[in-house]
């Protein structure tokens, strides 16, 4: 009976995601993409509190992103070997932090924002803990815990500070504010550093590949793919639409500390021997390239950024599932004990290679896209030096992700007298749902990119359409 | 003066219920000491040779055994319980009106009749509507306790007549502390009412550390206090008069703010000092932790919630009337204390692994925090500070409560330390459950009840203070975080110890925890109410 009601419950956050996934695959469709202010609101009225979500053309792709991957981690827990109680746990940890990501891309309120960032802190610190047996995940988690509560105390001082300012805790409202007093540099600081301790920038990374090693495989999805926007989402909300002179006055110390953490993740990769540790530093040097995008000032830049920021919310995601299978069959997360997996499994090594092809940024990937324009944008600023250190990360980004798919596939084989299987229908269905949107977004990126590319000239040039 | 008419019988229709409770708590204690003094006379051999009259045959056939004078016990207890309810529902029945939903009303509010000759406890005793709902709270807190505890006495061997009593007399006087008005008068509650405490420091005579603890607290109250003392004697040198509304008419309408003299200061300088001691500000805090270790669990919740809050109920008033006024000369010092406090409580819990070491850093940063917005001088930050205060008090009790009754079967002690705790998700789902709901709501992490409170506090002192205050602030509450983390490490992150086996827990502490736990989950939703209780209590102080 328990076992039955546990699996009914599992279920139930399925269909719960599947619902919300679908139907923001029919407003994608209705969505009008010359509108650049919100299109759909939704109040909810909760003892007495009204709470304001809307969609938007900047925050659609998010919340369209957290449905698709909170559904796909739900679909790989399906065929994870875990007890019925462990499954129910996992199951409702990942539910949980969907609800409150969801809270996060879409509300109006930036109290609320702030609430939902916080909470998200502790499922994902008992997510971490909970799984794994090696003593080193208490100190993951505690780092991961700890970074983001300075950072979000930092979001807290001044998101009171601007309620104080302007007196309500909308957003519309905020973006229309001035500040004019000599405590906006101070402001600016903590909204920054708040936000670059997610992202993670150069002093604050430490925690991402320690929880990203000792987390399981859904967690480090739901890590690469959904929690680390949260920073530039922020930045997105706050940081561009309120502080218009400041942010290109602190230009360079933003473009200074991307550039170091860019060189810095992507050298630090080549010595790794985990797996997770690779993807981990890859995706802090392709966020940070979504800050360079971020602070051109331009709309390209920008919108080269927002859509980095998706593409590489799908590859990493597809890298970590791929990982996470591996780790499933062989129980280790280590390059030296692998090699020659093709003979196995070729399945999973032609999925593998695609993934590796879009984390290079190969055309016609989703990535390319979105390295392009904001190679772009940067080119118009000309600051020389960052269109250099772009290129030598494209550069490093195919030497560590070409050795490690070498060091996997080819070769002969360690393990071959373990008869091991390819891959699962279900495991299949999640690679090729994945692989069908990094085709999609790098063959035919109009689809997204007349509806970012008005909303942020609405919101960030004043460009009314 | 004397417009209206009113006789002392109708003024003392107030305190009724005080002189009440002291008329029946001495009956109580006669009934006790008659009972403990029969029982130890029928036992003992001298007495039964020397007297065989028929006065011990009648009771030496109830007393032979220890089980009967438990029992009786027991039936003290209860009957203990049923006064402290009573009276509960006394104040709550005769003070409040719940057919037209207004919470108070008094018949006579004294501040009016203050300046007639009305005979002496007018000016020693002042009730108002504030006062009145504190009380309240308090009993209300008290009644869960030893509704709680009974099981939790008898394991740890105390049921006794004297604590009962001890319990009983401490109760009287935070009755009367919350009371009184008179500078002399609060001195000399104060001083019994730390002796009580420092009785209940010493009642766990095996502990090595009670004593010495005791001692330490003996010494130290009494250093404190003989400097209050003296500023409350320069008070009285200086302005003839103790009342604190006295004197706040003279410092305060009365315009000799420019005659003040240079003594004044070190009056309220010295005075503070007292209060300061008692609410562990930064130099006076180091003895709070050694106090906190040594009690048993029961007599650490009645010191930290009980006797916590009617103390800073009653600096609150008196600040509000005396310290407040031309204290910009104080206001730095404060304001440096306050700031102490804080960073040194965020560090010192960050290497703490004893609970109960833990809970009283966490008391000594809120009451630095409390003391911060009390600075501000201002009719909402007060309320907030109020606010706060009942936020915290609710929750810290709770959490303390849910620990007083674990007790490890092997080491044969009850908990202190949080590595006992190891692995005791697997072993107590249910209630590891209800432990972390309100170590949340002590911490205050956003959708809890205190994260309302805390977010108010800091919105007040953004507003009264330089911002880079509040930033140093924000970064040592990141210090009182890492004892949530640890606590929840240790609970559901680590494997349990080979030999640690926790008693099974009583269905009552079952049952009223869950209520409980209700309560606090309800008290989120229920804030606007609370803010304006605390507002209530503000206006009405």
């Amino acid at each position: 009976m328990i076992k039955n009601n546990l699996n009914n419950i599992n279920n139930i956050f399925v269909y719960i995601f599947f619902f919300v996934f679908i139907y923001l695959n029919i407003i994608w469709i209705l969505f009008d993409p010359l509108i650049g202010s919100y299109q759909y609101i939704y109040i909810l009225t909760f003892l007495n509190l009204k709470m304001y979500f809307g969609l938007d053309g900047i925050n659609f792709f998010f919340v369209y992103l957290t449905s698709l991957l909170i559904l796909l981690c739900l679909l790989f827990n399906m065929n994870n070997k875990y007890t019925v109680n462990e499954k129910y746990k996992h199951n409702l940890l990942i539910f949980s932090i969907g609800i409150l990501l969801l809270i996060v891309f879409t509300t109006m309120d930036f109290l609320i924002f702030y609430i939902s960032f916080e909470l998200i802190l502790i499922p994902f610190f008992i997510f971490i803990g909970i799984s794994g047996y090696k003593n080193r995940r208490i100190h993951a988690s505690y780092l991961f815990f700890f970074y983001t509560l300075l950072g979000s105390f930092l979001l807290l001082i001044s998101i009171l500070f601007l309620f104080l300012q302007i007196g309500n805790y909308n957003y519309e409202i905020l973006w229309n504010m001035e500040l004019l007093e000599n405590r906006n540099y101070v402001l600016w600081f903590s909204l920054f550093i708040a936000f670059a301790i997610k992202i993670p920038m150069f002093p604050f990374y430490i925690w991402l590949p320690e929880a990203h090693v000792e987390a399981p495989t859904t967690g480090s999805v739901l890590l690469a793919g959904l929690l680390l926007k949260l920073g530039s989402y922020g930045m997105l909300r706050f940081l561009l639409p309120i502080f218009v002179e400041l942010n290109y006055y602190f230009s360079n110390i933003v473009n200074t500390f991307a550039i170091i953490s860019i060189l810095f993740a992507s050298y630090s990769t080549l010595r790794q021997i985990d797996m997770k540790k690779i993807i981990a530093y890859s995706s802090i040097a392709h966020m940070n390239m979504c800050i360079l995008g971020l602070f051109t000032f331009n709309d390209i830049g920008v919108i080269g950024s927002v859509y980095l920021m998706i593409g590489h919310g799908i590859i990493a995601s597809g890298l970590f599932f791929i990982i996470g299978m591996l780790y499933n069959r062989f129980n280790t997360k280590l390059l030296y004990y692998y090699s020659g997996v093709i003979y196995y499994m070729p399945l999973l090594s032609f999925f593998f290679f695609i993934f590796i092809l879009g984390n290079i940024s190969l055309p016609s990937t989703s990535n390319f896209v979105g390295e392009l324009l904001i190679i772009k944008g940067v080119m118009y600023l000309d600051y020389n030096i960052n269109v250099i250190i772009i290129v030598i990360n494209i550069l490093f980004c195919t030497i560590y992700s070409m050795w490690l798919y070498n060091r996997i596939t080819f070769l002969l084989p360690k393990f071959y007298w373990i008869i091991i299987n390819d891959i699962n229908y279900t495991e299949f269905l999640i690679l090729l749902i994945l692989l069908f949107y990094v085709f999609f977004l790098g063959l035919f990126p109009n689809f997204i990119l007349s509806i970012l590319d008005t909303c942020i000239l609405y919101n960030y040039f004043y460009i009314l359409l | 003066m004397n417009k209206l008419n009113i006789t002392t019988f109708e003024l003392l229709f107030n305190y009724y219920s005080e002189i009440l409770l002291f008329f029946i708590l001495i009956i109580f204690f006669i009934y006790l000491c008659f009972i403990y003094f029969v029982y130890n006379k029928t036992n003992s051999n001298e007495f039964s040779n020397k007297f065989n009259n028929k006065f011990s045959n009648k009771f030496s056939n109830n007393f032979n055994n220890k089980k009967s004078y438990k029992n009786i016990l027991k039936l003290s207890y209860i009957l203990f319980l049923i006064i402290i309810i009573s009276f509960f529902l006394f104040d709550l029945l005769t003070y409040i009106d719940f057919s037209n939903n207004n919470i108070i009303i008094l018949q006579y509010n004294n501040k009016e009749y203050l300046y007639n000759n009305y005979g002496n406890l007018i000016n020693l005793f002042n009730k108002t509507e504030s006062d009145v709902l504190i009380k309240l709270f308090i009993n209300f807190l008290l009644i869960i306790l030893f509704v709680l505890s009974y099981d939790y006495l008898i394991n740890i061997k105390m049921f006794n007549y004297q604590y009962i009593l001890i319990i009983g007399f401490n109760l009287l006087i935070i009755n009367l502390l919350i009371i009184c008005v008179d500078l002399f008068l609060f001195f000399i509650l104060v001083e019994i009412q730390a002796f009580t405490f420092i009785i209940l420091t010493t009642i766990n005579f095996k502990n090595q550390f009670s004593s010495e603890s005791s001692l330490k607290y003996f010494i130290l109250n009494s250093i404190s206090s003989t400097i209050m003392l003296s500023g409350i004697i320069l008070f009285y040198g200086l302005y003839g008069i103790t009342n604190i509304y006295d004197l706040k008419y003279l410092l305060y309408y009365l315009n000799i703010s420019n005659n003040i003299l240079s003594l004044h200061y070190i009056a309220v300088f010295f005075t503070l000092i007292g209060f300061l001691f008692k609410l562990y500000i930064a130099p006076f805090h180091f003895w709070i932790s050694d106090i906190y270790n040594a009690n048993y669990m029961i007599n650490t919740v009645i010191i930290s919630t009980i006797g916590y809050i009617s103390l800073f109920y009653v600096f609150f008033k008196f600040y509000i009337y005396i310290f407040n006024i031309n204290n910009f000369e104080m206001y730095y010092v404060l304001l440096l204390l306050s700031l102490m406090t804080i960073v040194i409580s965020g560090v010192c819990v960050m290497f703490e692994s004893n609970i109960k070491k833990i809970m009283a850093y966490s008391s000594t940063f809120t009451s630095g925090l409390l003391l911060f917005n009390l600075l501000n001088n201002e009719y909402i930050s007060n309320i907030n500070v109020i606010f706060y205060l009942i936020n915290y008090i609710v929750n810290i009790f709770i959490f303390l409560i849910l620990i007083m009754p674990l007790y490890i079967n092997d080491k044969k002690t009850y908990l202190d330390n949080v590595e006992n705790l190891n692995g005791f998700y697997k072993k107590n789902p249910i209630y590891c459950i209800y432990i972390t709901i309100s170590l949340l709501g002590c911490v205050g992490i956003p959708g809890t009840s205190l994260f309302f409170s805390k977010l108010f506090i800091f919105l007040s002192s953004i507003d009264g203070f330089d911002i880079n205050f509040v930033y140093f602030i924000m970064l040592c509450t990141s210090g009182i975080f890492t004892y949530l983390l640890r606590i929840l490490i240790n609970m559901y992150f680590k494997k349990s110890n080979k030999f640690n086996s926790f008693r099974k827990i009583n269905n009552i502490n079952y049952f009223i925890c869950f209520f409980l736990i209700i309560l606090v989950c309800l008290f989120i939703f229920y804030q606007p109410y609370v803010y304006y209780l605390s507002e209530f209590i503000v206006s009405n102080i």
